[in-house]
């Protein structure tokens, strides 16, 4: 039994968004903040055993307060009507719950937090937990759906109005009276919103593919399908040298005690504990201090009694509990390491939290019922541990999962847990805007190029190097040079660009003839990329018409220009054009092609570009090489300046410093002139990329 | 108790539309909040009660279930415990020694006595007491004396007997459930309300009796229950009418005739215009007039009175008139043809059309591809259904089990080819989806026989109307309301018994309120059971020995019955002729008209109908009267429904 998909609606940051699992590992990647936690407690709340009510968190914050607006005037016409307390309930209710005998009311709520689940199950498999959800007699199909909902009912809601109803009608009061404080509304509002989400129920039903013709099942029911468990971020671990949580050591017993040699063992163990305490006769020390002492007195008051009272004698009972209590208090979980004894919190959080999953899931495998649905959930596995120690165990838990089919689900923000993985394992949630977030489903990306053998391989290729990041980032930007991604880093500390350095940037480099390899990825992951280029033309172009004309060599270029204008390759002026008209704005709008326009004084390159800004010439005119040399010893730049020409441009200088582009570049860092020599096209490529 | 009036107890009298499940919802949820920590306990009639209760309510510290389904599990936890066995043998023991020695050679029983024998070796008393190591409720409408199993019936007598005799089950009932309803308590039988009243008299707990007479639609409750009804507190009375507009509001109060029951129209209500004021048509033919006021208002309820001519209309006639004769629903028996035909739930007490219900439920759900629902009927009724053909627990069970319901389904909804009820249970057994036992018992049963030939399309007829209801019995389902109602006056003299137009003479001279007519009856009752008791037959089987030999007896009762109800209007209306007629001539013929009830029941049971129907119209209600039966008191009878509020045309 497999789950299978999972859809949330109206959840939090999760509008409406659905992702697949896979039937081993799903590795739920994201930045902090994206909802990978909200989540989790979403599924926990649904399928653990945790009963977590549900929070006014947890409706997304537009449609409350499209609601709230909504309603408000409902209430404050309500309560102005001066009816009493149970008429003015009633109404309320009846404006804003639907009524069940009159659907055609639709009342005014807000749309329902809902998961709906698709579980699948393979021909040989054995359904009798699910047979009494199954929705049809299609032998090709093999799935139930399930949709879970939190809404509240007529009689929830006018209960919570009924238990709100004095603090609503004191702040609607508050409006009605003239005073002093501010927001009377916002409050009033706010309490509304709570005094709904109070009164939300949860109710589950399963339904047919289209999840259509729902039928009510209970939600205990419900999760009883599910054998789940889940490990959270926040799991105790002992890093208080003093060692006393000792909570591997508890683990490892815990998981022992489910042992058949541990439980034909202890048996006998009370018998053969009680034999030596007896022989010490510890019970005759005890007697002789505390009992004969009293005997003497019961004995005295017993005669008075009638003498019926008998002797106090002291028993021995040693139980199973209290043997395995006695282990747990006297085993110490320790490392032994080249001979030497260490404590459980010797080895560094990182191991000890490794040895706490592996031990968890021990003794959740034990537990693994092949009729439900078993699903493990560990947050963040890869807390406390060093990049490599996570790839490694990323590896480790994958190969875990599959010998033992537990389905797992497992969140991380490692860009190494995500390396360790497949394509088609990975989901991403990713913010889509400020106030919706959405679960990215790389298995349906990873179908979405298996046509395209190159597209295939090198994305298996890019995978393990550059991908993760791109998967956490913000913003994208993929650059050709080293130069290119050192003066933006430099940028990135300065002025007005400083909003970069708060933004989680990728920079990936590539070659000129792969950049449209990525269009696929940023599409799909909807990531805002900016894509630095140079314009490329034949150097040999040295005057305004001929340069117009040229073509360039640049495949980015080419590639990308045909996207819109297919056919021949463009000369520059088209290239201009194409700039000027903002047509290099790609994919959706998500990608921006940056490469030196009609302000960049007709250079062909980053370093010409910065040239041409700063001294204010064309690329192509010529000046006298002293010139030149002073300028350069003024600033305190870096470059060579052609010793066999009198006069020269700078298109000689740029190429006779072909091999000190990056001398070059750190000239201009340490003489602070980043901003000044900022050419156009980057300027502008920033711009688009920071808003 | 002050005054006698047990403080903790109340009857909340809930006329039609008065919004009593509203009321009970309002009151669990208020008690919530004051006393979280206590629990409720709400007993409804039905399944269907108990399900619309639960809506939105939670289960949390709430209990809402049926008497019976209540009852077996709380007294149930007892029924193998050896003096509650014990118990069992002191009450049912006589009645297991006669079934044994079966003196009249009842043939069934000797077939099942022979069974017992065959199974068990030998069939004696102590042979039973030491098989029997616990007992059970059989849910169904017999004991079954052999096994221990209970019907539905004795459920409700047997639990009464061990609170009686064991009085800490009685105080585990009151120190569980802090609050208790109980929900149409006319319908429950007297057994039930001493149950609750003694078990929460005298404690901290409250009980809560809701309902109204007037809507009393079985014959459970024996009037042995009067006194302690009228010691409850009655300071909660649910005044307004939500249902009806105040022209038919007007018309119920003065039926009603009881100031305490007066209710107000509910504000809403007050707005809304009818096409026409409350009429009584007194028709020279009366389904004439039925048919071109039908065409004027074609979605109006039909209420009709005899069940033939409404199975007629429904299309499932012949079914009717075959159910009819059966000797378990003629008559004098508790359960009718009427429960059995329209009875959709689980609790349909005949195991055929149980079956039936149950079979259309499945083919609904086929319809939907909803198998998940389909196994989960088969589970519930694990008694009827086959485990091992039924079970789902791989995907090839799943196809299978569609071939199998292919094969039922067709049977049940092939419109072109007629096949009779029989050929469904063909169908079952040949797919062996019922166990073989539960149809063979039917097909056994030779009173099954002419229902098993009646084509299954009047089956589905009753389906189709229960979906759509737009004609009904006065007897039909509670709380149902429509626009414009037509309510046709009839008589009936087989079950249920109405007298509609002796009432309708009755009321036009005259005045009573339920109560009082009610009270007359059960104490009339009680003296014509006392009759009866003692001359240990009844009056209507009497022959020429029995009558001679009794004649001093009768007459004297017929004396003491005549002085006792001297100036009693109502007995001397309705019951006094046969009397007199018998003291002038005393022979078996006039002794055989004298001590029943029908006349007297079918006159209260066309009070309550004639009541009840009239407030089952929320706009337009239409009554019609046929001209030929009231011609002896017409002029009277105008008069009265003018005073009452009607228009007469």
């Amino acid at each position: 039994m497999i789950l299978k998909e999972i859809t949330i609606q109206n959840y939090r940051k999760f509008i409406n968004t659905t992702f697949s699992l896979d039937d081993d590992i799903t590795l739920l990647a994201g930045p902090n903040n994206s909802g990978k936690t909200s989540l989790i407690d979403l599924l926990c709340s649904i399928l653990g055993n945790s009963k977590i009510p549900y929070s006014v968190a947890n409706i997304p914050v537009t449609l409350a307060k499209a609601w709230c607006d909504q309603v408000y005037t409902i209430f404050s016409e309500s309560f102005s009507a001066g009816d009493e307390k149970e008429k003015t309930i009633s109404e309320i209710v009846k404006k804003i719950i639907p009524s069940e005998v009159e659907p055609l009311e639709s009342g005014i709520l807000i749309p329902p937090t809902s998961i709906k689940f698709r579980i699948d199950y393979s021909t040989g498999e054995d359904i009798r937990c699910f047979a009494d959800y199954i929705m049809d007699f299609d032998p090709d199909k093999h799935s139930f759906y399930f949709i879970y909902t939190f809404n509240p009912t007529a009689v929830s809601f006018g209960h919570a109005l009924e238990k709100d109803y004095d603090k609503l009608k004191s702040r609607y009061s508050k409006i009605e009276n003239p005073g002093t404080e501010t927001n009377k509304v916002e409050l009033l509002k706010e309490k509304i919103l709570c005094t709904y989400s109070s009164s939300i129920i949860e109710s589950c039903q399963f339904t047919d593919s289209s999840f259509e013709n729902e039928q009510n099942l209970e939600p205990s029911d419900f999760r009883k399908l599910f054998n789940f468990k889940n490990i959270y971020a926040g799991r105790p671990l002992d890093d208080q040298n003093i060692g006393r949580t000792k909570n591997l050591s508890k683990s490892m017993i815990g998981l022992a005690c489910l042992d058949e040699d541990w439980k034909s063992m202890i048996e006998d163990l009370p018998d053969k504990i009680l034999q030596p305490i007896e022989d010490l006769e510890i019970k005759k020390i005890v007697r002789k201090t505390s009992v004969d002492g009293l005997s003497e007195a019961i004995d005295e008051v017993s005669k008075a009694n009638g003498g019926n009272s008998g002797d106090m004698i002291l028993d021995m009972d040693i139980s199973e509990e209290a043997i395995s209590a006695l282990i747990n208090e006297i085993t110490n979980a320790k490392y032994q390491l080249e001979g030497y004894i260490l404590s459980e919190a010797s080895q560094g959080l990182g191991y000890s939290n490794m040895i706490f999953i592996l031990l968890q899931l021990e003794s959740y495998k034990r537990n693994i019922n092949p009729f439900l649905v078993n699903i493990f959930i560990i947050e963040e596995p890869e807390s406390h541990m060093h990049p490599q120690m996570q790839n490694v165990f990323a590896k480790y838990l994958r190969k875990y999962y599959q010998q033992k089919k537990i389905q797992g689900l497992i969140t991380t923000h490692s860009s190494e847990m995500v390396r360790a993985t497949d394509i088609k394992n990975l989901r991403v949630a990713r913010p889509d805007g400020s106030f919706d977030s959405k679960v990215y489903d790389f298995s349906s990306f990873k179908e979405s190029i298996s046509a395209d053998p190159i597209l295939n391989s090198f994305y298996d290729w890019f995978y393990e190097i550059g991908f993760s990041d791109i998967v956490f980032a913000d913003r994208v930007i993929l650059y050709e040079g080293d130069t290119e991604r050192m003066l933006i880093r430099k940028l990135a500390t300065l002025g007005q660009y400083t909003s970069l350095n708060q933004l989680y940037i990728a920079f990936v480099q590539v070659g000129g003839a792969y950049a449209l390899n990525y269009r696929k990825l940023i599409e799909f992951l909807k990531v805002k990329t900016l894509i630095l280029t140079d314009l490329d033309y034949e150097k040999a172009a040295n005057d305004e018409a001929s340069i117009k004309s040229a073509t360039t060599t640049n495949a980015t270029l080419n590639s990308f220009y045909s996207i819109t204008h297919p056919g021949a390759g463009p000369t520059v002026n088209d290239l201009y054009i194409w700039h000027e008209a903002k047509e290099n704005i790609l994919f959706d709008g998500y990608a921006y092609l940056a490469f030196q326009g009609k302000s960049d004084n007709f250079s062909r390159t980053l370093e010409e570009a910065m040239l041409t800004k700063k001294y204010g010439v064309k690329a192509y005119e010529k000046k006298p090489k002293e010139g030149w040399s002073k300028l350069r010893s003024d600033d305190g730049l870096i470059f060579t300046i052609p010793r066999d020409m009198h006069e020269c441009c700078i298109r000689d200088i740029v190429i006779h410093t072909s091999n000190g582009k990056t001398d070059f570049m750190y000239s201009v860092i340490l003489k602070n002139l980043v901003e000044a020599m900022l050419p156009n096209y980057i300027k502008e490529g920033l711009t688009w990329l920071m808003a | 108790m002050a005054n006698g009036i047990a403080e903790n107890m109340f009857l909340v009298n809930a006329p039609a539309g008065s919004g009593k499940t509203t009321l009970i919802k309002k009151m669990i949820v208020e008690h919530r909040i004051h006393n979280p920590n206590e629990n409720i306990l709400c007993i409804t009639y039905t399944n269907r009660a108990a399900d619309e209760l639960k809506k939105g309510l939670g289960t949390d510290k709430l209990h809402i279930s049926t008497i019976h389904s209540f009852l077996n599990s709380f007294v149930g936890i007892y029924f193998s415990h050896r003096r509650i066995l014990d118990l069992y043998f002191e009450l049912y023991g006589d009645a297991i020694q006669k079934r044994i020695a079966n003196e009249a050679a009842d043939p069934k029983i000797i077939t099942s006595n022979e069974k017992y024998a065959t199974k068990f070796g030998t069939l004696s008393f102590e042979v039973v007491k030491s098989n029997i190591k616990a007992i059970s409720y059989n849910e169904s409408q017999y004991n079954s004396l052999y096994y221990g199993g209970l019907s539905h019936d004795d459920l409700l007598y047997f639990s009464e007997q061990v609170f009686e005799s064991y009085p800490v089950i009685r105080k585990r009932l009151s120190q569980k459930y802090q609050i208790i309803f109980l929900d149409e308590y006319q319908d429950s039988s007297a057994s039930v309300m001493r149950i609750f009243y003694k078990a929460v008299l005298g404690t901290n707990s409250k009980l809560y009796f809701l309902g109204d007479k007037m809507q009393q639609i079985y014959k459970n409750y024996d009037g042995t229950f009067e006194l302690e009804l009228q010691f409850l507190r009655h300071d909660i009375s649910l005044s307004t009418n939500h249902r009806s507009i105040p022209a038919i509001v007007n018309i119920l109060n003065n039926i009603y005739n009881d100031p305490s029951y007066k209710q107000e129209p509910s504000p809403v209500n007050t707005t809304i215009d009818p096409d026409h004021l409350p009429r009584v048509l007194i028709c020279p033919n009366i389904p004439e007039r039925l048919e071109s006021e039908k065409g004027l208002y074609e979605k109006a309820l039909l209420l009709f009175l005899p069940n033939q001519k409404k199975f007629d209309t429904i299309g499932a006639g012949n079914l009717y008139r075959q159910v009819k004769n059966m000797d378990k629903y003629s008559f004098v028996s508790q359960t009718d043809a009427v429960d059995v035909l329209l009875d959709d739930t689980e609790e349909n007490p005949d195991s055929l059309f149980k079956l039936l219900f149950l079979i259309n439920r499945i083919s609904t759900y086929f319809e939907l591809n909803n198998l998940g629902s389909i196994i989960q009927l088969f589970k519930a009724n694990s008694k009827i259904f086959n485990k091992d053909i039924c079970m789902v627990s791989n995907h090839t069970d799943k196809i299978r089990l569609k071939e199998l319901l292919n094969i039922i389904i067709n049977t049940y909804c092939e419109f072109n080819a007629s096949y009779a009820i029989d050929s469904i249970l063909d169908s079952l057994l040949q797919t062996n989806v019922v166990k073989e036992d539960y149809i063979s018992l039917i097909k056994g049963d030779e009173e099954y026989s002419p229902v098993l030939s009646v084509d299954i399309s009047e089956f589905r007829a009753i389906v189709d109307f229960l979906k759509t209801q737009n004609v009904s019995t006065q007897h039909g389902v509670k709380g149902e309301s429509h626009d414009t109602v037509f309510f046709i006056a009839e008589d009936s003299s087989s079950t249920p018994i109405v007298h509609m137009y002796r009432f309708f003479e009755l009321w036009s001279s005259v005045d009573f309120s339920l109560g009082e007519l009610e009270q007359f009856y059960y104490e009339y009752l009680g003296l014509i059971k006392e009759v009866i008791n003692s001359l240990e037959f009844k009056l209507s089987t009497i022959t020429k020995d029995q009558h001679d030999k009794n004649i001093k007896y009768l007459t004297d009762k017929s004396r003491d019955i005549l002085d006792h109800y001297k100036d009693h209007e109502i007995f001397n209306k309705l019951c006094s002729q046969p009397y007199q007629k018998y003291l002038l001539n005393q022979n078996a013929t006039n002794a055989k008209a004298c001590f029943k009830e029908s006349v007297p029941y079918g006159t209260l049971s066309a009070y309550r109908l004639f009541y009840v129907g009239c407030s089952r119209a929320r706009r337009n209600l239409t009554i019609f009267i046929d001209n030929d039966k009231i011609t002896s008191f017409e002029g009277k009878f105008k008069e009265k429904l003018a005073r009452t509020g009607f228009v007469v045309e």
